[in-house]
């Protein structure tokens, strides 16, 4: 495969998956943080 | 004006992101991007692309999700009520028609399409296609749309998937959010991926020299995204991509709108509109760039895909894959036609279904109709403009609907909405409408997007789409003038290149073509003329009224009489699809004049019973 276009399809579709990965992550942290948040003030 | 809000909601944030991501994974993701990449620049092409994805898509998705949000919590969930509660001058609620308007018209042929893509599924599970040739599949498509073959013994086979078809969304837009829409997508989303990276995989594995293949599916991809960087000194690529961008994101239908007014006040927007956003991308680049391109490829070669990509990716799907699927083998060939139509009915479904939510919504929250209600209503308007896109398709009816509706109707939402969000309700303001409840902060740079790039690339892409040159050539613009393209708003509006048949009715009809004529074939409705033009072959349908003034052997020209006898020329057809549009936008703009008239005399009430 062509050296150009090997390296702009793998940047963009790694790219774009570690994007949608990060911003995963970034749910399932405010999540957890949100449960924390409750747990706290349901404990106080 | 403000109404009490509905007590319904998502039931879950992946949810709401997946039913996000449905409304905008559509068709368009695996068959309309690869095309778009392969004609405009190849791997150049993510260039143009990502710009727009960044100045225009991300945008206008965070005003799209803060504004729905922002009307949701005030009872509003259509469009007219959601521009309106942003800006109290009267002319914001017609604007917004403008919303409920795109989305019938555009479910009006897309429940068409996604019925093809489930009336495949079943063919691909019968085997209908087992040793067809590539010919006969091509064939196939065609009689399926011509209504009165049938393939299966099932009588007006296409109209019968149709009804199906709507009668599924029907049943799931009856249901409560929950229980409907997001269960949907909770199932047709993850299927759909799987069923992607099923194909992906079998397609990149493609060796050249098995199964009848001659390149290997590596090829395939090497030709999508080799870049042509000349490419992007072209206004053209750039116009497209923007356009992709749009489509894609399903921006300026007042969908996303609707969804996000079932969000509660402190949901966040920013990220789950990323997530939803980049869930697209992933479908659109990671998966809808690795199938059809590198498969027909690996069996056709360059020069042959490449002329197939000019019938669009649409011709591409229906057409070939069918074929190609069955170079695999029995129960390869089955799995991956019901996995390839599987995907798509998915990516269909999960739109239309986001078409139908503000319809369902307008209804309920104006005239207090429950959403079983509404659902019925939807279909029956569907089925009413739906049925001139079935009936003639061919005579351009399909077109226009997707020209004026599926295509101008969006930029020009778009771009009153981000001026109402900018510039009329401040975008100050705006900034901390998208920032309430968020479990991310976007870049302040977007505040100057928003206010003024966004802005500014929707003007012009409402001005490049008037004006645009001949075959889309920008070379050609001139302080002396230029001829437009047909596809311009201003040649669309004229007929620009309508032929010498311009009249509604005549007692002739002419060649619009040069060409030999090869022949006259009896058929079951009537003769049918067909002319040899350059490579392809152009048929002429004659009734028996019909006086034929050519014969076989004759060279015709643009103009010469072809035959004799009353005649409906195709402008009638485009004509009288206007004449549908029109009267379905001013229907819309007098139930949003009745609605808000209800409204005050509830609020006078109310405030009356007060005192």
């Amino acid at each position: 495969m062509n050296s150009s276009a090997l390296v702009i399809m793998l940047s963009v579709q790694i790219g774009v998956s570690l994007c949608l990965l990060y911003f995963f992550y970034r749910m399932f942290k405010s999540r957890n943080n949100k449960s924390k948040q409750n747990h706290s003030q349901n404990n106080a | 004006m403000n109404k009490k809000p509905t007590n319904e909601a998502w039931g879950t944030r992946i949810g709401l992101i997946l039913a996000m991501a449905g409304n905008a994974v559509g068709l368009g993701n695996f068959l309309r991007f690869p095309i778009q990449a392969i004609q405009n620049g190849g791997g150049a092409f993510i260039i143009p692309y990502l710009v727009s994805f960044l100045l225009l898509g991300i945008p206008l998705m965070l005003v799209e999700w803060s504004t729905g949000r922002y009307a949701g919590l005030r009872g509003h969930h259509s469009s007219p009520f959601v521009l309106q509660s942003l800006d109290k001058r009267p002319y914001w609620k017609y604007i917004g028609v403008i919303g409920l308007f795109s989305n019938i018209v555009i479910a009006s042929y897309y429940c068409y399409i996604e019925s093809w893509t489930l009336s495949y599924v079943y063919h691909s599970l019968i085997r209908t296609f087992d040793g067809m040739t590539e010919t006969q599949v091509s064939g196939f498509f065609d009689n399926y749309l011509k209504l009165s073959t049938s393939t299966t013994g099932i009588p007006y086979e296409s109209i019968f998937f149709y009804i199906l078809c709507l009668g599924i969304n029907i049943w799931i837009l009856s249901q409560t959010l929950r229980k409907g829409i997001e269960r949907a997508a909770k199932f047709f989303m993850p299927l759909l991926v799987i069923f992607g990276l099923f194909l992906v995989i079998r397609i990149v594995t493609i060796k050249a020299g098995e199964q009848g293949a001659i390149n290997d599916g590596w090829v395939g991809l090497d030709f999508l995204w080799t870049p042509d960087l000349s490419s992007l000194s072209n206004p053209k690529v750039w116009l497209s991509a923007a356009g992709q961008i749009f489509f894609t994101l399903s921006l300026g239908m007042g969908c996303i709108q609707c969804y996000a007014s079932y969000l509660k006040e402190k949901d966040d927007v920013v990220l789950n509109s990323m997530t939803a956003g980049f869930m697209n991308e992933f479908t659109e680049i990671v998966i809808g760039g690795s199938i059809i391109i590198p498969l027909s490829i690996g069996y056709f070669g360059i020069d042959k895909v490449m002329d197939l990509s000019q019938i669009g990716g649409f011709g591409l799907g229906f057409r070939t894959m069918p074929y190609l699927f069955e170079q695999w083998g029995d129960i390869f060939a089955s799995l991956a036609g019901i996995a390839f139509f599987g995907l798509l009915f998915g990516a269909g479904i999960t739109s239309s279904l986001a078409m139908g939510s503000p319809i369902v919504g307008f209804l309920k929250d104006n005239f207090g109709w429950s959403r079983k209600k509404g659902a019925l209503a939807f279909g029956g308007i569907i089925l009413v403009f739906g049925i001139p896109t079935v009936l003639f398709f061919s005579k351009g009816v399909f077109d226009e609907y997707d020209y004026w509706g599926g295509t101008i109707a969006l930029v020009l939402y778009a771009a009153a909405e981000i001026i109402l969000f900018s510039w009329i309700m401040g975008v100050d303001r705006g900034w901390k409408l998208i920032h309430q409840g968020a479990d991310l902060r976007m870049p302040g740079v977007f505040k100057f997007i928003l206010k003024y790039i966004t802005p500014t690339m929707l003007i012009l892409i409402l001005l490049a789409s008037a004006i645009k040159p001949r075959d889309d050539d920008w070379s050609l613009l001139s302080l002396k003038g230029w001829e437009l393209d047909k596809s311009s708003i201003i040649g669309e509006l004229f007929h620009k290149d309508i032929g010498p048949n311009n009249t509604w009715f005549a007692q002739e009809y002419y060649a619009e073509q040069a060409g030999l004529v090869q022949g006259v074939i009896p058929t079951e409705t009537g003769n049918r003329l067909d002319i040899l033009t350059g490579n392809s072959t152009k048929s002429y349908q004659l009734r028996s009224r019909h006086q034929l003034m050519v014969a076989e052997g004759d060279r015709v020209n643009v103009g010469d009489v072809l035959y004799k006898g009353k005649t409906l020329n195709t402008v009638f057809y485009i004509d009288s699809a206007r004449i549908g549009l029109l009267i379905l936008f001013l229907m819309l703009c007098f139930l949003v004049w009745k609605a808000n008239k209800k409204s005050h005399n509830y609020i006078e009430f109310e405030q009356f019973n007060q005192r």
